[in-house]
């Protein structure tokens, strides 16, 4: 055993080397550690924890393999000794070494994830799992993504979860051939759980009201619009529309969610993108009736009809989980009807507009009543949802009437010079972001034979198939398929997790 | 490791420190951290002082990051025994539905009477000049005249006339011969539209950055 862990302590040889000695020292070390039986690994040796000997962040595959074959071996109480060994290698390990051991890997969140939830503390897990999403690179979808969303949503940990879907995701991953020859274990990342991931991440901007973001997250899951470049494991490819013809619950849902948040957003549905099929639309249509009738009352602008209509659809709302959002809609009714009073006039008392009875949450005491009309547009005016001021006509408040004065001008200048520019850095990043994925993926070996197989079918050469602009935007040369050696083509296309 | 450092942080001395000398999106990330701590912490006579105190100095630096949803739900993450029980907690707790309501006369109310300790009263202090202070720059925004009861309801002097005068008065605003206040607008802040030589550089190198990029793509 002690030549065991003077193995696990040697590796790496030094923290100074090469990448590829570094690749290869993975490898010798992974063979050593897939050799060496659970048993042995798990338990300790002459009184000494192995785990207490290794750092995590330098011997992390050791580290790593120690800790599962525990699990392995202890099942459930394993980790209840283990879980703050788990946080402590989470928080610490080494991500080049662990990109290599992904299935182990996998296997170790999975136990970790199951014992947060089954205790009922998600939240253990959900600070541990953020770190190890930002050590890898938080841009390309990993197993961990819905996952850790998941724990968010249980835990209500909305503000660790908008740290990571803020991060806009640009790659997904590809199953290549290699990996699932030589361990059968690797579960691949389907479809459904890009989706359940892009729901989740429309319900974490809907908890913290950011109604653009989630209306775009719902709208990933809507409709059929999703198309993912799958590497399949017969080394061609295939594109897998999501979801087809057809709908899955988790498009029912959110298509549900997606009226409201319409609703809270523009005070309308948001239109369907074009790509869903006639048949998904129609089945969304019929299974969301009743939302869409919510949502033609809201438009209407009449509040008692609106009321009506509510009362009918209160247990719809709480069977599919959506009365917080349906008050919400609700409340933001009399904010857009007095948004829309600014068409018609310039001023306005906030008596003359709480007479308009636009109050519907039916919480009663003096919400409808001039002061919360006036605490309600200021609320506004803070939000910047309206462009107006008010005003009291004198000095003691019994007396004194306060006025609306709606501003034809926008909102604010200088705040919409701030939104500009941080949808312009946003765009640029993605763009940069997109270019080396073209890069990268061009430069893979599945795009090449695909490019070959493609201009077989079509009988002309492999080169002029790849310089059809529509097929291969890059911005260089076609030099870089004889001057590079395959290997270093694909290291560096399974670079990152 | 972290997790063993996070048992030596989890302390009132740690609490302490934090709450009386660091930024509030510092306090939120090092509590963040230590949550775990609290949450697997049973809420006992031993263990209280500690958990209430931790979980009120959270609150605060959520109150001061603007950020009333995350405190909205940090309240769902405690649990509700305790949150029922405490008088820090519950008065941070009503604190809170207060802020999140716009209840401004029983927000400052809570803030002058609650029985706050002394790690969490550095913060208190620090809460209730930043929410003074954000409330005159939105009245400043919102009203072109504002009644002076009103206002001194809306900035926590309600019956101290002497100090609302003093206040505004710092501010530019002026009491007009009706007996009403109206507001100073306020000056642009951060990411407006300044004119300062700094900000037309930061502007330059923005729209030169932008160029660049098209140029590229």
């Amino acid at each position: 055993m002690d030549k065991l862990i003077d193995s696990f302590l040697s590796f790496p040889s030094s923290p100074n080397i090469s990448e590829a000695e570094l690749h290869k020292q993975i490898q010798n070390h992974l063979s050593l550690l897939n050799r060496t039986p659970a048993t042995t690994l798990a338990y300790q040796h002459a009184g000494t924890d192995v785990l207490a000997l290794l750092d995590p962040s330098v011997n992390s595959l050791a580290y790593l393999y120690v800790l599962v074959a525990r699990i392995d071996l202890g099942q459930k109480s394993a980790m209840e000794v283990a879980w703050r060994q788990v946080i402590t290698f989470l928080e610490t390990f080494n991500p080049k070494q662990v990109r290599c051991a992904q299935d182990i890997f996998r296997r170790l969140v999975d136990s970790f994830f199951s014992f947060a939830t089954e205790n009922g503390k998600p939240i253990i897990a959900v600070r541990p799992i953020k770190k190890a999403i930002l050590r890898f690179n938080p841009t390309k979808f990993s197993f961990l993504h819905p996952l850790f969303l998941r724990l968010c949503l249980e835990a209500k940990c909305y503000r660790d979860a908008a740290a990571i879907v803020d991060v806009d995701l640009v790659e997904f991953p590809c199953v290549t051939t290699s990996k699932v020859t030589e361990n059968a274990r690797v579960r691949e990342i389907t479809y459904q759980d890009v989706l359940t991931y892009f729901l989740y991440a429309g319900m974490i901007y809907m908890g913290i009201k950011e109604w653009r973001r989630a209306a775009d997250y719902l709208t990933y899951v809507c409709p059929a619009v999703l198309l993912f470049l799958w590497m399949s494991v017969d080394g061609g490819s295939k594109a897998i529309a999501a979801p087809g013809s057809a709908c899955s619950q988790i498009q029912i849902d959110a298509y549900k969610k997606y009226i409201l948040v319409g609703l809270l957003l523009d005070g309308k549905s948001l239109p369907i993108p074009r790509s869903t099929t006639s048949v998904a639309n129609r089945a969304y249509k019929a299974l969301s009736k009743p939302y869409e009738s919510f949502a033609s009352a809201f438009k209407a602008g009449n509040p008692e009809l609106l009321r009506t209509e509510v009362t009918q659809l209160v247990d719809v709302f709480r069977q599919d989980n959506n009365t917080g959002l349906a008050i919400q809609c609700l409340e933001a009714f009399r904010r857009m009807q007095i948004i829309a009073l600014r068409d018609t006039y310039v001023t306005l008392s906030t008596e003359e507009i709480s007479k308009k009875d636009l109050e519907v949450t039916g919480r009663g005491g003096d919400m409808g009543g001039k002061e919360g009309t006036e605490a309600v547009i200021l609320g506004m005016i803070e939000r910047e949802e309206i462009s107006a001021s008010l005003s009291h006509s004198h000095p003691n408040p019994e007396q004194s009437q306060t006025t609306v004065h709606f501003h034809n001008h926008p909102v604010d200048e200088s705040c919409n010079l701030a939104a500009l520019q941080v949808e312009l850095r946003r765009i640029m990043t993605l763009n940069k972001q997109m270019k080396t994925i073209n890069k990268k993926y061009g430069m893979s070996r599945e795009f090449i034979q695909y490019m070959v197989k493609m201009a077989k079918m079509s009988g002309s050469s492999v080169l002029a198939g790849m310089a059809e602009p529509d097929l291969m935007d890059f911005d260089y040369g076609f030099s870089w398929a004889e001057d590079e050696p395959e290997e270093a083509i694909m290291q560096d296309f399974e670079d990152d997790m | 490791m972290s997790s063993e450092k996070g048992l030596q942080k989890f302390s009132l001395a740690y609490l302490s420190h934090l709450a009386s000398s660091e930024t509030p999106p510092t306090i939120v990330e090092a509590l963040a951290d230590l949550e775990t701590e609290a949450a697997l912490t049973p809420f006992s006579s031993d263990s209280a002082i500690l958990l209430s105190n931790f979980y009120s100095i959270y609150f605060f630096a959520l109150f001061l990051c603007d950020d009333l949803n995350e405190a909205r739900f940090l309240s769902k993450r405690i649990p509700l025994p305790a949150l029922q029980s405490d008088p820090l907690l519950i008065s941070t707790y009503t604190l809170l539905r207060f802020l999140y309501t716009r209840n401004y006369a029983e927000t400052y109310t809570v803030i002058d009477s609650a029985p706050w300790s002394e790690h969490v009263s550095p913060l208190v202090f620090r809460f209730k000049d930043y929410y003074r202070q954000k409330t005159a720059v939105l009245l400043s925004k919102a009203y072109s005249s504002i009644s002076p009861v009103h206002a001194a309801v809306y900035l926590g002097f309600k019956g101290d006339e002497t100090g609302l005068q003093e206040y505004v008065a710092e501010r530019g605003w002026l009491l007009d011969e009706s007996g009403l206040l109206k507001p100073a607008p306020t000056e642009v802040e951060e990411g407006g539209m300044d004119t300062d030589a700094e900000g037309n550089d930061m502007r330059i190198a923005i729209l030169s950055g932008l160029v660049t990029h098209l140029t590229e793509v």
